[in-house]
């Protein structure tokens, strides 16, 4: 790049070619209004807000279209311009609702809102849910707009729309900025958004004058985040205003552990916001509009409860640790079980272990990974040995898509695959459905459910340089093989294993194909599991048969490094790997973030921490868990990325972490060891058994193997993402509704 | 793919810049552009069917609308405005509940509002099937409507065909 020199406002400074007056200006601090211009999308000069002089010209050209010259000498404020800028501004609002730029009574509304009634009133004018965020709003008070403006208001009268879910989309506010369509096009492989018609009649919508879901959209929420003004809104914090706070936290809900900015208001969440929309991409609907659901649930546990005849008795965290020891310290190590859930935490994995270990002296302690997984659950965890980041993509040439779907959930991925697509990578899917994606496949292998692992064989044939049979395929499925072949020819070549492929209910067979395929290959594999902390569970050891570090039970050095760390042997007795299923020996079962299994005979007491009430199964003691935006904790990724998330609101009522809850009842059983008294702590221990368990660090996982040949295999095709073993949707009001639209 | 209006480009490699000449041919062969042939072009060019309707709608000689048998233009240009356009346009949204653009349920009619015609000496002036009809009134408009729902269309081949052809935009 070369530079060049120029002048803006009278200062000579250095600019390099191919940028823009608004980027050059912007570099050295001087402010340009802007509306349209939006960081890091293609400049679009349709709010030509941002006009400048430039010496020599009539015109006064638009600052983020215009590239910089040698020589230039440019102006960005003067008379003129302010007065066209003030025009330019005046016309716009000519036809956007202004209520809140010309009440006389702004200063007072705050005040004037307290009303005292018994029912719920809207006071004050709230006719826009942007007010006091609106960047409309802002640029008028900046630039100054006075005196009457000489054009007549125009209502345009559009209906609100609020049949999507999860945002509403009110077009009366809207600037046709352009924002949302061009950062819908930068996303994504098809856009939703698009300008319809012309002229005084333009609009933003859809093909067909389509409802969102029709018209494809992902409901990422890119749209909502960058338009200016309140045209576009989350449904759920619709009318909360500013938010008073902004923490970064972990996402839980799937294996990709997105960052998060979740803006608080009151100490409670109220959004949650990618960290760089244009960088790592949008976030997937559960992640952008799901999570103030999930945390501010109003069924969410908030006192520890006793089950007695009469109903649940509220109890203090004393006396349910009481009641817990009690009932714990009469227990033998074959009557436990501990169970818990692969959203959990690393922390509230690695010392409910310890616990189960340390505490109650057996290695019952387990995730239902196996059970979700069934057969193929080695071959998962030897894909995710290997797995690597999906930086990896940029690298390469062609992109083999195995059972992903990316539409809803998982979108980032999207994102990634946007990108390589643009670099010319060819995408190779094999699915049983079409979906969002399949328009822009390069080639779409199309599998009727449970052919994908024959289909990936004759494929390995193929790419071998050996003939196909040909058997049980149809001709186009036959054609289309021959094309993936081809592209698959050129490495490097990656293979995206989504969740649909890793829970399917064949996977042994069909994973057992993709590791055959990307061994001819030379391929990288990146599985991608639904659950947010499968890496961590296993990492953490919090299988029967699995150490801290990943190792197995048997392997000698991590076994002394273990009975080192906690100065305590380890449990003798081998354990029943599937102890939650045999109720017969099981006589005390705590669950953490996981609902107890059906059919535990009424002699097992059930002890459950978890966000949510269980659904009617038979629960003796509940306690409450602190949701993961309320507690510092760390996350281990598909890639064995570990990450940390900080308390973002306080916990709802008296909710604890589930390492906080076990700590305080093994210390009141006289345990040692459990003195943690922060999260960092306990992050400080495991990283002493797991090496490379650092913040953005990625963990050693050269030992993890399990062998399981266990078949308690319940196939759920089709089944919902979870979180907690609940359906996303049990608590997500609009994924439910888009559920019912599929 | 097996719409007829693909089958020349199928030959070539296609792009986005396709899109018009491809919209353009859909719209002489059928008159319309349709859902589903948005969707064909959607999955031939690689483009989401939301932005092919944004192009389309850009440009106002592409209708979403099935074409009525009769074809029904009133002026509303200067002299025919004089002469009392205005009246059998609002007659027409009176009688038949149609706006400029819109077909009526039947599709026996569409009906088109348009600028003018160039032939103001003969104001006011309604087009019914590519047949000027001079110094209409609303009463001889109406009784020309109910002769038009009772008949077949009296169009030519070729006839529709240069109706049916783009003009400019």
């Amino acid at each position: 790049m070369t530079t060049l020199r120029m002048t803006i406002n009278g200062r000579v400074l250095e600019a390099e070619r191919g940028e823009t007056i608004l980027q050059t200006a912007r570099r050295y601090g001087f402010y340009i209004p802007t509306l349209c211009d939006y960081a890091h999308l293609t400049p679009h000069g349709s709010c030509r807000l941002c006009i400048v002089e430039v010496e020599g010209s009539p015109k006064t050209p638009a600052a983020c279209t215009t590239p910089v010259e040698e020589g230039m000498v440019v102006r960005t404020h003067s008379p003129r311009l302010q007065a066209l800028r003030s025009e330019i501004l005046r016309l716009l609002l000519s036809e956007h609702p202004v209520s809140c730029l010309v009440c006389p009574e702004q200063e007072h509304c705050d005040e004037c809102m307290i009303t005292l009634r018994k029912s719920g009133v809207t006071t004050g004018c709230r006719s826009c849910p942007k007010d006091g965020l609106c960047e409309l709003q802002e640029l008028v008070v900046r630039i100054g707009l006075s005196g009457q403006s000489p054009y007549p208001v125009f209502y345009r009268g559009y209906a609100v729309e609020k049949g999507d879910p999860f945002f509403d989309r009110d077009y009366n506010l809207c600037i046709l900025c352009g924002r949302c369509l061009r950062v819908c096009e930068e996303l994504h492989f098809a856009t939703t958004l698009t300008y319809v018609e012309r002229g005084s009649r333009t609009l933003v919508g859809t093909a067909f004058g389509r409802n969102h879901v029709e018209a494809g959209c992902s409901f990422c929420g890119a749209c909502v985040e960058v338009c200016p003004t309140g045209a576009l809104i989350e449904k759920y914090s619709k009318w909360d205003g500013r938010p008073d706070g902004e923490v970064k936290a972990i996402c839980p809900l799937c294996s990709l552990n997105c960052e998060l900015r979740l803006l608080t208001k009151k100490g409670q969440v109220i959004n949650s916001l990618p960290t760089d929309l244009l960088g790592k991409g949008p976030l997937c609907l559960a992640g952008r509009f799901g999570i103030p659901e999930l945390v501010n649930h109003p069924q969410r546990l908030k006192t520890p409860l006793l089950r007695e005849t009469s109903g649940w008795r509220q109890l203090t965290w004393e006396e349910a640790a009481q009641v817990l020891a009690d009932k714990l310290f009469n227990c033998s190590p074959e009557n436990f079980g501990l169970l818990v859930s692969e959203s959990n935490s690393n922390e509230d994995l690695y010392v409910a272990q310890k616990f189960a270990r340390v505490v109650m002296r057996t290695h019952q302690v387990s995730t239902l990974a196996a059970q979700r997984y069934g057969e193929g659950f080695p071959q998962v965890v030897e894909l995710m040995r290997h797995s690597v980041s999906l930086q990896a993509l940029s690298r390469a040439r062609t992109v083999l898509c195995v059972g992903l779907d990316v539409r809803y959930l998982q979108a980032p991925v999207e994102y990634q695959l946007v990108q390589a697509y643009r670099r010319r990578t060819r995408l190779v899917m094999l699915h049983s459905r079409p979906h969002s994606l399949s328009l822009f496949a390069d080639v779409e292998l199309l599998a009727t459910p449970g052919q994908e692992a024959l289909l990936l064989n004759e494929l390995l044939h193929l790419v071998r340089g050996r003939p196909t049979s040909g058997k049980r395929m149809s001709k186009e499925q036959l054609s289309a093989l021959a094309q993936a072949a081809k592209l698959l020819s050129a490495s490097p070549v990656v293979v995206l294993v989504g969740p649909e492929a890793l829970e399917s209910v064949k996977n042994k067979a069909l994973l057992g194909a993709v590791q055959a395929l990307a061994k001819a290959l030379h391929a990288l594999v990146i599985p991608l599991p639904a659950q947010g902390n499968l890496s961590g569970a296993l990492m953490m050891g919090a299988f029967p048969y699995l150490l801290p570090g990943g190792y197995s039970l048997d392997q000698e050095e991590q076994r002394q490094k273990v009975i080192g760390r906690w100065s305590t042997p380890l449990p003798a007795i081998s354990a029943d790997p599937l102890f939650w299923r045999q109720g017969g020996r099981l006589r005390v079962l705590m669950t953490i973030g996981e609902n107890p299994p059906k059919g535990l005979p009424d002699s097992v007491f059930v002890v459950m921490q978890h966000l949510y009430p269980p659904p009617d199964q038979k629960v003796d003691l509940l306690l409450p868990l602190a949701a993961f935006s309320e507690t510092s904790a760390s996350w281990i990724d598909y890639a064995g990325v570990m990450h940390v998330g900080n308390a973002v609101a306080p916990p709802s009522g008296e909710a604890l972490p589930a390492w906080q809850m076990l700590c305080q009842i093994a210390r009141s059983m006289g345990a040692r060891g459990f003195d943690f008294n922060n999260a960092e702590e306990v992050r400080a221990e495991i990283a002493r058994l797991v090496s490379g368990f650092v913040e953005g660090g990625t963990v050693d996982r050269f030992e993890l193997a399990v062998s399981c040949d266990h078949k308690l295999r319940q196939p759920q095709p089709g089944a919902e993402p979870e979180y907690l073993s609940y359906p996303l949707s049990h608590w997500i009001q609009g994924w439910q509704w888009l559920l019912t639209q599929r | 793919m097996d719409h007829p209006a693909f089958s020349q480009l199928l030959q070539e490699d296609c792009d986005r810049s396709h899109l018009v000449p491809l919209l353009q041919r859909i719209q002489q062969l059928e008159g319309y552009i349709s859902e589903q042939s948005v969707r064909q072009i959607a999955r031939l060019l690689k483009i989401s069917e939301n932005h092919i309707y944004g192009v389309a709608s850009f440009y106002s000689q592409f209708r979403f609308h099935k074409p009525g048998k009769h074809h029904l233009k009133v002026c509303l240009g200067t002299a025919c405005h004089v002469q009392g356009g205005a009246h059998l346009a609002r007659e027409i949204q009176k009688q038949l509940n149609l706006r400029s653009g819109e077909t009526t349920p039947d599709g026996s009619i569409d009906y088109e509002e348009v600028a003018c015609l160039g032939c103001c000496a003969q104001a006011a002036v309604v087009v019914i099937d590519g047949v000027i009809h001079a110094k209409m009134t609303p009463d001889r408009l109406l009784k020309k409507i109910d002769q038009l729902r009772g008949q077949q269309s009296t169009f030519s081949e070729a006839e529709t065909q240069s109706l049916l052809a783009p003009t400019s935009a």
